[in-house]
């Protein structure tokens, strides 16, 4: 893609991150090697970027950053349901306990799988037990 | 009052047979007096207090006898609803891990989502909520 100074731009190589909005910004310099100066809007900062760029033009940025907004949102609510299935069954799970005189929390042998799931992706502490 | 135990019986608190995940079984002793009014002494023997004579309400107690009985039937059930927990809960842990994989199929991580209020919810269904749990 060729630019010219006047330029506005985006990155093209941002991972989505919720709560983050698309880096654009606009080509204020281009030297004899093709090196840009961009000054980007988010913190007025101006950086050098070198070929190969990893920059698409503003609207291509902004229709980039909608398409991941739109696969998070749906990717999201999948994990949510997924996630809201998951605490069903462990709610049955506690109930069935409950009725019969038990208590889940008892049942280690029982849910350990599960809290290694949960610690395994990050969600623990040592008082999880407690 | 007639009273239901004689000298030299075993018995056991009738709330003391358990059999489940963190303990089974019960505790019996042997009936060593009777009083008028229905009550049953026997000599309980407490880690902190020694061997003592106490004084019991004989609804409280059950043959050793019938609480053989009971603790064979609370094993009966408990082998028969421990399989179907553990059940449950393998079913969600399952299900927890394909929400694991749907975020690894995008380059995610589940936890990158905003999901800790099912998370939460979760974990209180089996009591193992903390305020600390979010760290």
């Amino acid at each position: 893609m060729q630019f010219k100074i006047g330029d506005r731009i985006g990155k093209g190589n941002v991972p989505f991150e919720e709560y983050q909005k698309v880096e654009l910004g606009t080509i204020i310099d281009i030297d004899h090697d093709g090196n840009l100066s961009i000054k980007w809007d988010y913190d007025s900062s101006i950086c050098r970027i070198t070929a190969p760029y990893n920059l698409l033009s503003e609207e291509e940025a902004r229709q980039r950053w909608s398409l991941l907004e739109i696969e998070w949102t749906q990717l999201n609510k999948a994990i949510e349901e997924k996630l809201t299935a998951a605490g069903k069954l462990v709610d049955e799970a506690k109930d069935l306990a409950k009725n019969n005189g038990q208590d889940l929390f008892h049942m280690w042998d029982a849910v350990q799988p599960l809290m290694t799931s949960l610690r395994n992706v990050g969600w623990s502490t040592s008082s999880l037990r407690c | 009052m007639e009273n239901k135990f004689k000298v030299g019986d075993k018995v056991v608190y009738k709330n003391h047979v358990h059999y489940g995940a963190y303990s089974d079984g019960f505790e019996s002793m042997t009936v060593v007096d009777l009083t008028l009014r229905g009550d049953v002494i026997i000599f309980q023997t407490d880690w902190y207090q020694g061997t003592r004579k106490i004084t019991i309400d004989q609804n409280e107690l059950i043959l050793e006898s019938e609480a053989n009985e009971k603790l064979a039937q609370l094993e009966k059930d408990w082998n028969e609803l421990e399989p179907v927990i553990t059940g449950k809960i393998k079913q969600a842990t399952n299900v927890f891990h394909e929400a694991v994989a749907l975020a690894a199929e995008k380059g995610f991580k589940v936890a990158d989502f905003d999901v800790m209020y099912e998370v939460r919810g979760m974990t209180r269904s089996g009591g193992w909520s903390s305020s600390a749990f979010s760290c």
